[in-house]
């Protein structure tokens, strides 16, 4: 169970006139797909494009973060609607962001605004088996791994990037992660990170059956 | 009022979620006997569904429910039952996020429909507990817990004795934890004391005879079978268990829980019971 997973990273950078896109594939030691990876990129030498921020979302479905990982960019604001018919308790103790939003069904009147760049946990203080994560990212160019995982960072600006993935159960830190791109060369990477094994609280606890006495 | 019309406002919103359990048990001692030669050992198959709703109440959450059980033995077939019961929670945080404790009540009452007549029964108990957990991976609880069981009919066969054996009462302790040990496994432990009454069922014996306080036939065990209510009992319960989460909502449980029960006169006794169980909450 606690055997260690290993992250494969592989980038194609492709240039196109003056934009080119990202193609990210994450992969685990055994080369299957890990969903959920964080792939930013952030230029080197010359700033980001300015980028306007937009509201986000992450839903509460079936007593579930929907997605579990959300990448915004800092200064987003992200609504937390509860599609469920059970109240909900979210809440971060994470230093990126602290906040706290008491129990309520639907959509809570305001948004929560994600200001620093870092990782933020969040929980459900109802059901403790709720958790998500939201990335938010001083970098406008990031997206998040699918299923296949695999990820696109489309019309990003023709120059020289650091890449960079991030993961729950990332064993590293994110920045161990780096790699240096040139866009105009069409550079192909590839990284193996380890991964934790992850600790899930469950839906359903363990029984405790009993005979008679 | 307040809370009536809190109820009532839950409920446009609540729904109700299904359970499900399945799973077979072996019991060293099913007949809670002192002498080896009264031991009955037994397995069983278990089944259970149920419907829960849950209401918001304030901070707390509040659960209503209803199941029904089912018990098959293998051998004792008269022991074999069927049971419908209600059941009811509340749970509330005591503070905010993972590691906050909590505190909970819980009452159930069932009615037992077993294959011998003198098994039948209701059987309620109600439990106090408090929780917390530490990070993700344990989370520890204790409480108290009153239990009694009502037998239906008087079966009396010794003048001076009452007919009603399996009515029995009893107060407990407990304490359990459980610890993920990865993403899929997790280990149980509890332990729990209790004192009260218990049931012994034996062959005829003169000791536990003069201790009891309720006599009654029990074929369920065998033709020459007795159960003798034994007051002033106090079992001692330790389980141990494996989890293995098969998805989200269901998961495979095995666990090993042993039983030292003394009683006054030394008609001490122990079981074992092992159980594996398949259990899937929406």
């Amino acid at each position: 169970m606690n055997r260690p997973l290993a992250l494969a990273m592989l980038c194609t950078i492709s240039a196109a006139g003056a934009a080119a896109d990202l193609h990210a594939v994450v992969r685990d030691e055994k080369g299957q797909p890990v969903a959920e990876a964080v792939v930013v990129a952030t230029p080197e030498g010359t700033p980001a494009r300015p980028a306007r921020t937009k509201l986000e979302q992450v839903e509460q479905i079936d007593h579930e973060f929907v997605p579990r990982v959300k990448a915004v960019l800092v200064g987003s604001a992200v609504s937390f609607p509860n599609r469920d018919k059970v109240r909900h308790h979210v809440y971060s103790f994470s230093s990126a962001k602290r906040f706290d939003l008491p129990l309520y069904v639907g959509t809570p009147a305001k948004p929560v605004l994600f200001d620093t760049p870092g990782v933020v946990t969040i929980g459900c203080n109802i059901h403790d088996w709720m958790v998500g994560y939201i990335y938010v990212s001083d970098s406008p160019y990031f997206a998040t791994t699918g299923a296949d995982g695999q990820a696109t960072l489309a019309g990003l600006p023709a120059g020289r990037y650091s890449v960079r993935v991030w993961h729950p159960q990332l064993a590293t830190t994110e920045a161990a992660t780096r790699r240096d791109a040139e866009l105009q060369t069409g550079t192909e990477l590839a990284w193996q990170l380890a991964l934790k094994p992850e600790v899930r609280i469950r839906r359903t606890p363990a029984q405790g059956r009993r005979g008679p006495y | 009022m307040m809370l009536a019309a809190a109820l009532f406002a839950s409920a446009v919103q609540a729904q109700w979620s299904p359970q499900f359990e399945a799973g077979f048990l072996h019991d060293s001692n099913l007949s809670r006997a002192q002498r080896p030669e009264d031991r009955v050992a037994d397995a069983a198959l278990v089944a259970r569904a149920g419907l829960v709703r849950t209401y918001a109440v304030g901070d707390a959450d509040l659960s209503v429910g209803a199941d029904a059980r089912s018990t098959a033995y293998s051998s004792s077939h008269g022991a074999s039952l069927l049971a419908l019961g209600v059941n009811g929670g509340w749970r509330r945080k005591l503070g905010l996020g993972l590691s906050a404790p909590w505190v909970a009540a819980d009452a159930s009452i069932a009615f037992e429909n077993a294959r011998e007549d003198v098994r039948d029964g209701t059987r309620g108990l109600a439990s106090v507990l408090a929780g917390k957990r530490f990070g993700r991976a344990l989370e520890a609880s204790a409480g108290f817990s009153y239990d009694k069981r009502v037998q239906r009919e008087d079966h009396a066969v010794v003048p001076g004795y009452g007919g009603k054996p399996f009515s029995v009462q009893g107060r407990s302790l407990f304490a359990r934890a459980d610890y993920a040990l990865g993403d899929r496994l997790g280990l149980v432990a509890a332990a729990a004391e209790r004192h009260g009454d218990v049931v012994s069922s034996t062959r005829r014996n003169f000791a536990i005879f003069v201790a009891s306080n309720a006599i009654a036939e029990d074929p369920a065990l065998g033709a020459d079978f007795i159960a003798y209510r034994l007051s002033g009992g106090r079992t001692r319960s330790l389980t141990g268990g494996l989890s293995w989460e098969l998805a989200r909502r269901a998961t495979i449980d095995a666990t090993l829980t042993k039983d030292d029960t003394q009683v006054s006169g030394g008609l001490d006794y122990a079981a074992v019971v092992f159980a594996v169980t398949f259990a899937y909450r929406q």
